[in-house]
């Protein structure tokens, strides 16, 4: 008897999950004779991840650490879901097997990794070098995507379309850096897909991120010196060596700061308290944001829009606004995009109706990806590089050209095949 | 541990605390009447909700008035960057504060990097930005080190020929020089044209400085023209160790064919440093464009032969890993 077990729609090969339930599905490979009584459970070394298992994605079914199905004779397939409960340390160091109930022989058995974004002060050595890794062979790859694309979708032309500007709130400031970070994690999973893109939590010390071994240690002009063994030591951008990136504040006892300024980076709960309405929240692309970019001299490439994706902390910086959002939503209970305070404009942009820019629009489709560029009916920026967004087996969201309405609802409330990446300590909530 | 467990009820009654704490804290300051009680208001004030406007005046107000302690102003001021982000007049009124010469250093330098801890993206600070450069321009002649220094920085960060000509004029004349001649050799080096590469192309053969020489490294290494000498720099064995390794990455970007062939004769010299050679070891293992080194046997050999050694083990096991992938496909 053989049975063919599905996670994500997939019958075989390494599984990458969340929080957030994932299908998983089960039957008989061919007609038997009675039906099969099963438990799927899970197994994992010390300090691995963990999963769980779901029957349904009810709202208030909660999970259980195993779950006891019957087969069907006649080879009819049953569903359930599996869900991450404490995050993997590495690649598929979860097994889940599908037992006889009365034996408890094995029938069927597959390897899955609870993937999540962590605290980059608090990766584990593997977790941490893995990321350099796969970081810095894309940084060097000369295919398509490559990082060039990442520098010209954030520099000068790009900014009026991914930042507020004169008397123009960018209402879709946090959702399409949200898709830029996304994308640029696939970039970094096609390389090892064990990675996830870790946060640099700006409003605390992190003392193991600013390290020779890590994101570079500054000196005393400010260039970064990097470990030999450390992937990024060979960090190159157009061609050019060198990171500058000059702290303002003590790295060993300090979050992001100025201390020549007598304004202070908002806190998480700071944040959190800018309003229960989107409209309110998007007041954090100047400070924390914008505080966490500038809290480095000027000449850090890291505190201009134009050159800050020449630093490899941006998207580290960016996760954790990004991690800000996800927390908010989760507080808030902001997933529904129908609501206009998980997002306030609804149906897709008009010119002859709306003051907003096009992009704002929960239907507008977001640039490069799809692929708009500058015209006599286009505002949008004058290229459109990196081709359209990443298309994975599992998660197989967003579409290739995303539209804004797509990175709401990352965790797959509404929308129960849309899971993006989840944050540690940002829980699903069953 | 990281867990799908955070606590959902700790985060909210932290947000609630917040937001309550804030209406009381901005009522007080709203009714408060005289010096004190604005200070004391505003010493439980982390900032001003941008929707509070009446308050981010009220406070915006409080820092241009000189009867008001230094402290205090300064205390205002550092409440509104947040409507400051938005409001092009009040950017106006901030910068003509910094510019004013009879203010107190504090308040001049408390105005200038307000304005820049929200310059990453405000929309008021574009709105400005003739003002913010002009103003930035201004404080480069300042009699204050201090505010010289950073004006000088940030315009030299957008580029601008100006700065970028006065830090060049503190090269040749060191007496007048704003910043050390390493700092300088990199702000010279953000200029991408090229316009400067003369120049640090000579401090990198004459300074016997490693930093400045490190800093010119960094800076041409996009710089065809400085093939050859950064190529000299990385074999001269009396350079310092961090010279040679900023010349190793500097080489590969700009030829890695060369960078191969110095790589080669590096790891062949057991007398070298083991942080260059090491570099060198990793840079090949990492690297698709130098696949085709892995079918170097006399290189791989050497390598293999270096990873019984505690220095070069990780790098070495980098290189035969992924050789190994290599070969296989």
């Amino acid at each position: 008897m053989s049975i063919i077990f599905n996670i994500n729609g997939q019958p075989s090969g390494s599984a990458y999950i969340g929080w957030a339930p994932q299908p998983i599905t089960i039957k008989l490979s061919a007609p038997q004779s009675s039906a099969q009584n099963i438990v799927i459970r899970s197994s994992s070394l010390p300090s691995a991840g963990a999963v769980q298992f779901l029957s349904s994605k009810t709202p208030g079914v909660l999970p259980v650490p195993a779950i006891s199905l019957t087969l069907a004779a006649n080879g009819t397939e049953l569903s359930a879901f599996i869900a991450g409960k404490i995050a993997s340390q590495n690649d598929q160091d979860v097994t889940v097997s599908i037992e006889d109930a009365a034996s408890g022989a094995i029938l069927a058995k597959r390897t899955i990794m609870v993937r999540i974004r962590k605290d980059a002060n608090l990766l584990t050595i593997g977790e941490r070098d893995r990321f350099l890794s796969a970081y810095l062979k894309f940084n060097l790859s000369t295919g398509s995507p490559n990082y060039t694309d990442f520098l010209i979708m954030h520099d000068t032309d790009a900014n009026t379309e991914i930042h507020s500007y004169i008397d123009q709130p960018r209402y879709s400031f946090l959702v399409w850096h949200r898709a830029f970070i996304l994308d640029l994690e696939r970039q970094l999973q096609n390389f090892d897909a064990s990675v996830a893109l870790p946060f640099w939590k700006f409003d605390a010390p992190a003392p193991n991120v600013f390290t020779e071994h890590f994101m570079g240690r500054s000196t005393g002009s400010g260039t970064l010196v990097f470990d030999p063994l450390n992937p990024l030591y060979h960090w190159t951008v157009r061609g050019a060596t060198g990171i500058i990136r000059d702290p303002l504040f003590n790295i060993s006892s300090s979050g992001a700061d100025i201390p020549a300024a007598p304004v202070r980076i908002k806190t998480e709960a700071q944040t959190l308290a800018l309003g229960a309405a989107y409209a309110r929240l998007v007041a954090l692309e100047g400070n924390p944001h914008g505080y966490a970019h500038s809290s480095f001299s000027q000449a850090s490439p890291i505190t201009k829009i134009v050159r800050a994706t020449e630093d490899p902390i941006f998207f580290l910086l960016h996760a954790n606004v990004d991690r800000l959002w996800a927390l908010w939503q989760s507080t808030n209970a902001r997933f529904d995009r129908a609501n206009v305070n998980t997002y306030p404009l609804n149906g897709a942009f008009n010119p002859h109706v709306h003051g907003n820019r096009i992009g704002d629009y929960q239907d507008d489709t977001m640039w490069p990806w799809n692929d708009d560029k500058k015209s006599p009916t286009s505002t949008r920026p004058a290229s459109a590089p990196g081709g359209t967004f990443p298309q994975l087996a599992f998660p197989a969201v967003p579409t290739d050209k995303p539209q804004v309405w797509e990175m709401i609802d990352y965790q797959g409330y509404h929308n129960p095949t849309n899971t993006l990446a989840d944050y540690d300590h940002i829980s699903y909530k069953f | 541990m990281n867990t799908n467990q955070n606590n959902p009820e700790n985060i909210k009654i932290a947000v609630d605390n917040e937001i309550d704490n804030y209406k009381g804290f901005a009522e007080e300051f709203r009714k408060a009447g005289n010096q004190n009680a604005d200070q004391a208001a505003l010493d439980k004030l982390d900032y001003i909700h941008p929707d509070d406007t009446d308050l981010s005046e009220k406070a915006l107000v409080m820092f241009e008035n000189k009867a008001l302690d230094n402290s205090v102003r300064l205390q205002a001021l550092g409440k509104i960057a947040d409507r400051l982000f938005n409001d092009t007049g009040g950017v106006q009124r901030v910068i003509q504060v910094m510019l004013d010469k009879t203010e107190a250093i504090d308040i001049r330098n408390g105005a200038l990097n307000t304005l820049l801890s929200i310059s990453f993206s405000s929309p008021a600070i574009k709105a400005a930005n003739s003002e913010f450069m002009a103003g930035l321009k201004a404080l480069s002649d300042d009699e204050n080190a201090g505010l010289k220094s950073i004006a000088l920085e940030t315009l030299a960060s957008y580029n601008d020929d100006f700065a970028l000509a006065k830090i060049k004029a503190g090269i040749d004349s060191p007496e007048t020089a704003v910043f050390s001649e390493a700092k300088a050799v990199q702000l010279l080096g953000l200029n991408r044209t090229g316009e400067y590469n003369q120049v640090i192309q000579d401090k990198l053969q004459t300074s016997q400085d490693a930093d400045v020489q490190i800093e010119a490294i960094h800076a041409l290494s996009a710089d065809p023209n400085s093939e050859e000498l950064i190529k000299d720099k990385l074999e001269d064995k009396t350079a310092l160790k961090d010279v040679r390794l900023a010349s190793l990455k500097a080489l590969q970007a700009l030829s890695p064919e060369r960078f191969v062939t110095a790589a080669k004769s590096l790891l062949a010299d057991d007398s070298d440093y083991h942080d260059i050679r090491v570099a060198a070891i990793n840079s090949i293992a990492l690297q698709p464009q130098y696949a085709t080194v892995f079918n170097d046997e006399v290189f791989t050999d050497k390598v293999k032969s270096l990873s019984s050694q505690l220095p070069f083990k990780a790098a070495s096991d980098n290189y035969l890993t992924n050789r190994d992938t290599f070969l296989m496909i």
